[in-house]
């Protein structure tokens, strides 16, 4: 019964139908449906938790405070490929890792100010605010946390450093990912979630080669409501990372990008834009505003590569390149940056 | 077009206040410029800076002064001319500048009605009914026109 019924070789480790029926070709609704409910959990995380969410910015701003690293590079090693990776596949476009086996026996935390996500199916995954230096480092967002045991396959992304338990497999974003990829693949483990039980828990084999439908329009809809959610998030006062928190800098910013795209947008000069004063203005915030103009450069485009030379300090594009390409060069040094929103 | 649009479009350029001198004819993009959409070219931004994705022929000095702009469009097969009006078998382009020691701001080209076309910066392609349609503090006035042989003629 087409559909409904297959045949494969069964082999000796796997025996549950979760193993052999073909991942159904997920639309774009259902799709959309799943990354609007990720939004919203994310939204609503940031309302109950803002206290401690602002706690936890103090923390990070604090001198003596480790910077959070990424995953691999806390692991040390890249996993290896996986059998059968493809194109758009979870492994071509995430590297997957368990999570912190130090932070497994939650007895052992003592309260402090760093969230701590687990297998939990509230509340964003997050399990508690916790002191855990001694044990493990915080891992740099984003990423995709996939409950293995517990909420099996109920997936979150996570926009705020935080220590990840072993009871989840992360997606660790590659260098090419897209931000909106890290919701289409939350929002297809959730869709295929019911292969597992705690007879089948998830592995990062069992997860791998699970197909991602990245259509531009889905991806416009997560960028959308991304944005919606974030100017909520701002709301209850607080924000993704140290150097959005600051919300005169970020109105500042706005203000003047505003201005400049007003007062120049109508001219060819490329000269007359980067002089006039607002364009000044942006290049004197430096590293600081570098994040705001490379997600400027991707949503809006415009001429942002002489500001952007300066501000990094460095120039990723090559003699005559077009205005696109040279977009995309940069676009591709802020994702292998680690700026977010890319 | 939106409103915010229209609004910025009637306070830069006074002349296309009055309704129906233009219409938008594209959407807003930073992928072409003026001198690129005078040339049809929609894949560059032609400008004399050095990189920051600008382009600009190598044998043509690196500057926007009308000689350099003259010589881009003589090598595209014009010649300079005294007249904006309508030549029926040819095809116009014009080039403003504010002063005549300031360069070239701004490049339209006429279309075979009559009326002229300009790509706005990063904004939009407009019609509009004549060259000097947008003339404007930012752009100035015209200071040149040329002229070729339309290609294709209906």
């Amino acid at each position: 019964m087409p559909g409904f019924c297959t045949s494969t070789h069964i082999n000796k480790t796997e025996w549950a139908p979760g193993a052999y029926i073909e991942a159904a070709e997920h639309d774009v609704a259902s799709l959309k449906k799943q990354s609007d409910w990720l939004m919203r959990s994310l939204v609503a995380f940031h309302a109950q938790f803002a206290p401690e969410l602002e706690e936890f910015l103090a923390y990070l701003k604090r001198d003596e405070t480790p910077i959070p690293q990424t995953y691999d590079e806390i692991v040390g090693k890249k996993p290896k490929p996986f059998p059968g990776e493809g194109p758009n596949q979870i492994s071509d476009l995430f590297y997957l890792y368990y999570g912190q086996g130090q932070l497994e026996n939650k007895e052992n935390l003592a309260n402090g100010p760093c969230p701590v996500i687990s297998s939990t199916g509230t509340d964003n995954g997050c399990y508690g605010f916790y002191d855990f230096d001694n044990l493990a480092p915080l891992i740099k967002a984003p990423f995709v946390t996939v409950p293995r045991t517990g909420s099996i396959g109920e997936a979150f992304v996570q926009l705020w450093p935080c220590g990840v338990t072993s009871d989840c497999v992360l997606l660790i974003p590659k260098a090419d990912t897209d931000f909106e990829d890290l919701f289409i693949a939350a929002a297809t483990v959730r869709l295929e979630r019911w292969r597992f039980n705690y007879g089948r828990k998830i592995t990062p084999a069992r997860i791998a080669n699970m197909k991602l439908d990245r259509a531009p329009e889905l991806k416009r809809h997560i960028r959308a409501s991304y944005d919606n959610g974030h100017r909520l998030m701002r709301g209850v006062q607080v924000a993704l990372s140290p150097s959005e928190i600051d919300d005169s800098f970020e109105e500042r910013i706005k203000r003047l990008v505003d201005t400049w795209r007003k007062e120049t947008g109508h001219l060819s000069s490329i000269d007359r834009k980067v002089l006039h004063p607002a364009y000044q203005e942006i290049i004197s915030t430096g590293e600081r505003g570098l994040p705001f103009i490379l997600r400027e450069l991707k949503s809006r485009g415009g001429h942002w590569f002489w500001a952007l030379r300066f501000m990094a300090g460095v120039d990723p594009g090559v003699p005559n390149q077009t205005v696109e390409e040279l977009r995309n060069s940069w676009l591709a040094w802020g994702k292998k940056k680690g700026y977010t929103g890319l | 077009m939106e409103d915010e649009r229209k609004t910025q479009i009637q306070e830069i350029f006074p002349n296309l206040s009055i309704a129906g001198e233009y219409e938008a004819t594209s959407l807003e993009t930073d992928a072409y410029n003026c001198i690129a959409w005078a040339l049809y070219d929609t894949q560059h931004w032609w400008w004399p800076t050095q990189q920051f994705g600008s382009f600009w022929l190598p044998q043509v000095p690196r500057n926007n002064s009308i000689a350099a702009l003259v010589m881009i469009f003589q090598m595209n097969g014009y010649k300079v001319c005294e007249s904006s009006d309508l030549e029926p078998g040819f095809e116009k382009v014009a080039l403003y500048q504010i002063d005549p020691e300031s360069g070239v701001e701004h490049a339209s080209r006429q279309l075979q009605n009559g009326e002229w076309t300009s790509k706005l910066g990063e904004w939009e392609d407009i019609r509009h009914k004549s060259a000097q349609s947008v003339e404007c503090e930012d752009y100035g006035k015209v200071a040149q026109v040329l002229k070729r042989r339309r290609l294709e003629w209906d």
